[in-house]
Order: C-alpha cells, then sequence, then structure tokens
C-alpha cells in the first residue's frame, strides 16, 4: 500500500497544487473558476489538475461544456493512516487498556446493585 | 460566481473483482467490518427501507430507501442519519473495474442546505472507503478504526430513542 501513495506525495509536493487542493477545500469548483483565482495561466492551472487526478486527489464530473472538479479526500485520509497509525496504536493500547478496566469496574458496580436489590425483593 | 455545490465525491482503487466489493458493500444479516461494524437491513429492492443497524441489531444508526440496484456496478439509496432531523440526501456507488484493481466512486449529494450531516459525512466516508479497500486487500481494518469502534460501543445505549424504535420496525 506504501507505494500507492508515491503520486500523491508527488502531487502535494507542489505549492501551486496544495493551493488548488486548498481551494476544493470548501467544494467542487470549474476549471474556469480555478484559473480566475490564480495568477498562473489557465494552461498552467489544467496541467496541475491532470497531476491531482492522476494522483487520485482531484476527480472530475463533466458537466455539459464545464468541468467540475472536486477534491478526494481519500488519498489524504491513507497519508495520515500510513504515517499516524504507528504512533497511534502506542497510546491507543494504552486507551484501550483504560477502557477494559473502567468496564469492568462498572460491570461489577452493576452486579452488586443488582444483588442489592435482589435482596430488598426478598425482604418485601 | 457559481453557487456552491453540496456534494460530496470520493474515490478509491482496490485491487481485487468487482464482484468482492459488490458483495462487501451489500452483505446482509452480518456486520460490514469497514462500514463502521454496522450490520445492512433491506431486500434491496427499489422503494425498500435500507437500514444500517449497530452489531447488536439494537440501535439503528442510518436509514433510507433504495432507490436504483445494478449489481455489481450501482447502489443508489436515500441516506439519514437516525439520530438527526436533516432531511434525507442520497448515496450512490459506483463500481468499476478497471484491469486488476476496482474503482470505487462513492457520492453523497442532494444536501438543500449546508446540515450537519453534509459536514460530517465528509470525513466519515473517506474513512470508511479507506477501510473498505484494507479489507479487501489484507482481510482486515486499521487498528485506529477498531479502536474508533470500541470508543463508540459504550455510547450507543445513550441513543435517543427513534434509534431503538428504527431498529424494531
Amino acid at each position: 500500500m506504501a507505494r500507492d501513495l508515491d503520486p500523491i506525495w508527488k502531487a502535494l509536493a507542489d505549492p501551486s497544487r496544495r493551493a488548488i487542493l486548498d481551494r476544493l477545500r470548501d467544494g467542487p469548483r470549474t476549471t474556469g473558476e480555478l484559473s480566475e483565482r490564480f495568477e498562473f495561466s489557465r494552461f498552467a492551472v489544467m496541467k496541475h489538475l491532470r497531476v491531482l487526478e492522476r494522483a487520485g486527489l482531484v476527480i472530475v464530473r463533466r458537466r455539459g461544456r464545464e468541468r467540475w472538479n472536486y477534491l478526494n479526500p481519500v488519498p489524504i485520509q491513507m497519508i495520515v493512516e500510513r504515517w499516524i497509525t504507528p504512533y497511534a496504536s502506542m497510546w491507543a493500547r494504552d486507551l484501550l487498556d483504560l477502557k477494559r478496566v473502567v468496564e469492568r469496574r462498572e460491570e461489577a458496580r452493576k452486579a452488586r446493585k443488582a444483588g442489592d436489590s435482589r435482596e430488598t425483593g426478598t425482604r418485601v | 460566481m457559481t453557487a456552491e455545490k453540496l456534494e460530496h465525491v470520493f474515490e478509491i482503487r482496490i485491487r481485487g473483482s468487482i464482484q468482492a466489493v459488490w458483495d462487501e458493500i451489500t452483505k446482509r444479516g452480518a456486520v460490514q467490518r469497514p462500514l463502521m461494524d454496522t450490520v445492512l437491513v433491506t431486500d434491496l429492492k427499489p422503494g425498500s427501507p435500507f437500514k444500517y443497524l449497530s452489531p447488536n441489531h439494537k440501535y439503528c444508526l442510518v436509514h433510507g430507501k433504495v432507490l436504483e440496484v445494478d449489481p455489481p456496478r450501482r447502489l443508489v439509496h436515500t441516506y439519514q442519519f437516525t439520530i438527526s432531523h436533516d432531511p434525507p440526501s442520497r448515496v450512490t456507488w459506483e463500481l468499476d473495474q478497471i484491469g486488476d484493481e476496482v474503482r470505487v466512486r462513492l457520492m453523497h449529494d442532494q444536501f438543500e442546505t449546508p446540515t450537519k450531516t453534509f459536514k460530517q459525512v465528509k470525513g466519515g466516508w473517506a474513512g470508511i472507503l479507506q477501510s473498505l479497500k484494507l479489507w479487501i486487500e489484507t482481510g482486515d481494518i486499521a487498528f485506529t478504526t477498531k479502536l474508533q469502534y470500541a470508543m463508540f460501543k459504550p455510547m450507543m445505549p445513550f441513543l435517543p430513542k427513534q434509534c431503538r424504535e428504527m431498529a424494531r420496525t
């Protein structure tokens, strides 16, 4: 799975492409709209969009004559997963242990409570 | 300035067969590990209910109606978090076999306003698709995902009563 990430890193290495992704964060934009927002030419925007599309970071859908560009958050999620998981697992294990301790205590408390109510039940 | 488009599109490529991916996303009666450990309840006929229940079948987490089923390529259904009062939106799964990979495209649209659901599903689907890839390719999901499921479990009894009611009907 690590090799799947190569085109994503390459696409993200360029600041203009990261700026385009930032622009798409709030919702899809047409290619025309994107070229208006940026200093660089429409040709340059299209070239960047192609790289982003190949990396799976941008999805293009055509509506009539317009090209709508959507940010695909999945590859970024994959990077997070690839880099965070090994570190997260360390404290995650501690948290799971804590959860088990708390649950065991809670069960013990419930069992005690159930026992109490049965006792009062027999008295009545 | 074009009006904001309130729709999400997600895409992931999974090494495997389209049938394997289809079988997983339409699996019923047992938990779908990648899909937040939910149990899908539906007969997959257009117009029929479509629900994602908790693993113990006690709580309905998402409900909707089947709109379109075209195995193993296309599944369309409406989508509403049972916990919220946001109006229904629409989910479209599109699968395509491209060589030894399956291109999974998921569209979530038909939001009239930027509801809480609209904001919440963005990260949700990204995680689910990533888990689906891991599940099909390796037979397991990430440790952090399992942790997330484990954290959610003790909170289920605190879900509002419509989640219980919707699970029964």
